[in-house]
């Protein structure tokens, strides 16, 4: 993994006297600072780096402020006048760069964004946990808009923000997470309805399309350690892919997956398998960074949602056979499968 | 400036200097030389006379390479002389003759703003007026690079492109390609007449589904297209028809044959014959069906229906199901 640590920081005036904004620019010394009036308006700044540049992710921070809310309803679940899902913005984008990510398609720049009126938002997800305790159970993710602990060594919310959990065991919070080395910032003896799942991807395609990650095999060591500290681990197979010999290559990262972590209860939480979609703007972006990328090369179908998906065939086939792998290490962790259709659900589980 | 006979050969031409005015890109002269035969060259050239008394062509190239086609040895021209004009007044006469009379078409304009930006970027003020509100000089590196790019390509490309046989986003399409299957697919986009939106859509599918299939693009067009679908002799509306559905298998194929499986099962039922129509999700995300019958009458309506029910009885419905189901000899 290339080691983040940011050449230039973008300073919102509204986070200026932040105190996190202070400490970390205590830390990262030598950077140069930019105030800047709005993280969303780049383009109306004059910066060293702006828009849709792949160099932000390594070399930009920027800080600001987030005027709330910033727990919302998980996407799809936003017409439900219930929902249970929430995902928690408390940064924009990540210093990763992976290509197949939606978040291309998403933002006006591609710098990582940490808001740092970290005080609102953890008064915001406390309020929200009580409001919402009669509802029933609930599941907060953080690692929707970002990486959940890719900004954590400098912004501490994740730490802060698991002992608000304790009191709610029927609320669950998912950090969702590409790093490694990372279980030192995290609290020991977390209370158990925290769980913090790992993207995984094989080899072939970490090579191929996650730039600036760390391999699979530090992200396991890592998820290892979490086990050992008592976190329930998930593991996140969204994207799944269809690299060159993608059966080989599921089979290798399955046991990797089995060599490096205990298994069973308190062990691998669940499995969650999403194939690669896209939207036309993603498509797009992917295109542009390099047209004869092997991302967009099998056939795909434009979906209801407007997005494209492996043809059903290819979805089904991979999907079956990752469940035919884990199965043959474990028979009883659970396997979801994400953004899915009922037919591919019944093809998948029942076919 | 006065009227003189300049001998032809001490007329340059054919190098970049030499053609320091000269934005011309007309390869066939052929009209021009029959209307000079038959009614003589009716407006003289403008040369500018250079050192060691050669001369440069200022306006009028097309008719000077018509000339020497028609194996005159003269010509009768307005010469200027080096301290007379300077290389603004001679651009600038160059650029609103041509724009004037006849325009240029887009391997002329390329020439104009690549020679402008290259080598008189400081007289662009100067020259404004001349270039007039149709030949904007683009401020973009990446437009110009667009220009640059038609100019590097081959002879038969740029020639099409002149003579509006392409256009000029078609010809910019040919970035995505390898210089050795530009050829092949000019020949796609002109010989099947596609439009821009076909031609980006067959670029698109070309290059993809030679990369899925690890055949250099070339190869690919040469074994795919131009044997089976350019070298027939049929109209370019059916040559595109061909064309398409050739890359479509080639870039679908697994999505092409669930396509012909489910037309089988569906063709067993006879449905097109009776009026009874029978679709599918055309992106086969679901095993829906639908099924419409038309009828104008109520034993018209009850036929149709029995002609389902037995349609059923045989087993054709559930083939129809079985189509659009994942078996295992589906999964790669």
């Amino acid at each position: 993994m290339v080691a983040y640590k940011p050449r230039y920081v973008y300073v919102e005036s509204k986070a200026r006297h932040a105190p996190l904004t202070e400490r970390i620019l205590r830390s990262l010394s030598g950077c140069s600072v930019y105030e800047i009036q709005d993280h969303r308006r780049l383009e109306e700044e004059s910066l060293p780096l702006r828009g849709h540049d792949t160099g932000m992710k390594g070399q930009v921070l920027v800080l600001a402020h987030h005027p709330g809310p910033c727990i919302r309803p998980f996407p799809g679940s936003s017409e439900d006048p219930s929902p249970s899902e929430f995902f928690v913005a408390h940064a924009n984008g990540c210093p990763f760069d992976c290509q197949y990510c939606f978040l291309q398609g998403y933002f006006d720049h591609y710098a990582p964004v940490l808001f740092v009126n970290q005080e609102d938002l953890l008064d915001e997800l406390a309020d929200h946990l009580k409001r919402n305790v009669h509802r029933g159970p609930a599941a907060y993710h953080t690692g929707e808009l970002s990486d959940a602990l890719a900004l954590e060594p400098w912004s501490g919310f994740a730490a802060a923000a698991i002992p608000l959990f304790r009191d709610f065991p029927a609320a669950r919070l998912e950090l969702r997470t590409k790093c490694a080395d990372i279980e030192d910032l995290l609290p020991d003896g977390p209370p158990q309805n925290i769980t913090v799942s790992w993207t995984l991807t094989p080899w072939e395609a970490w090579q191929r399309y996650e730039h600036r990650t760390p391999n699979p095999l530090l992200r396991l060591q890592s998820a290892r350690a979490c086990q050992e500290k008592g976190y329930p681990v998930g593991i996140r197979l969204d994207p799944a892919l269809l690299v060159p010999e993608w059966k080989r290559e599921y089979a290798k990262l399955i046991q990797e997956i089995y060599e490096n972590l205990r298994p069973g209860e308190g062990g691998i939480e669940s499995f969650v398998m999403g194939g690669f979609r896209y939207s036309p703007v993603l498509g797009s972006r992917i295109q542009e960074r390099s047209p004869s990328n092997a991302l967009l090369l099998p056939e795909f179908v434009r979906c209801r949602d407007g997005k494209h998906r492996y043809f059903r065939p290819l979805r089904v086939s991979l999907y079956r056979e990752i469940v035919r792998q884990i199965r043959r290490h474990d028979p009883t962790t659970p396997i979801h499968l994400c953004m899915e259709t009922d037919q591919v659900r019944r093809d998948v589980f029942e076919g | 400036m006065n009227y003189q006979r300049i001998a032809l050969q001490k007329i340059v031409h054919g190098s970049r200097d030499d053609d320091l005015y000269v934005f011309t890109f007309r390869p066939d002269v052929t009209e021009l030389q029959t209307s000079i035969e038959r009614s003589g060259l009716l407006v003289a050239p403008v040369l500018k006379e250079t050192e060691a008394g050669f001369y440069r062509v200022i306006c009028g190239s097309s008719r000077i390479k018509a000339l020497r086609h028609l194996g005159r040895e003269s010509v009768g021209a307005f010469v200027v002389s080096d301290r007379e004009w300077t290389d603004a007044e001679c651009l600038s006469r160059s650029i609103l003759e041509n724009r004037l009379h006849r325009g240029f078409n887009e391997v002329e304009k390329a020439l104009v703003f690549t020679r402008l930006a290259d080598r008189f970027p400081h007289l662009l003020p100067e020259l404004a007026e001349a270039l007039g509100e149709d030949l904007k000089m683009p401020q973009e590196p990446k437009a110009l690079a667009s220009y640059r790019f038609i100019l590097s390509l081959a002879d038969p490309i740029r020639e099409g492109l002149a003579r509006d046989e392409l256009s000029l986003g078609q010809a910019l399409l040919l970035r995505g390609f390898p210089v050795d299957a530009h050829g092949a697919f000019f020949r796609v986009m002109t010989e099947c007449g596609l439009t821009l939106q076909e031609s980006r859509k067959a670029a698109q599918w070309t290059l993809e589904a030679a990369a899925r299939e690890g055949r250099g693009t070339s190869d690919f067009l040469e074994e795919v297209v131009t044997r089976p679908v350019l070298n027939e002799t049929t109209s370019p509306q059916q040559k595109a028809l061909r064309l398409f559905s050739a890359l479509r298998n080639r870039r679908y194929p697994l999505i092409e044959s669930w396509n012909a499986r489910f037309a089988s099962a569906r063709s067993q039922i006879s449905a097109k014959n009776k009026g009874i129509h029978v679709t599918h999700d055309p992106t086969f995300e679901t095993t829906r069906i639908k099924v419409q019958i038309q009828a104008t009458s109520a034993p018209e309506f009850m036929q149709r229906l029995e002609t389902l029910s037995e349609a059923a009885r045989e087993g054709k419905i559930e083939r129809l199901f079985q189509a659009l189901s994942v078996e295992s000899s589906d999964l790669p």
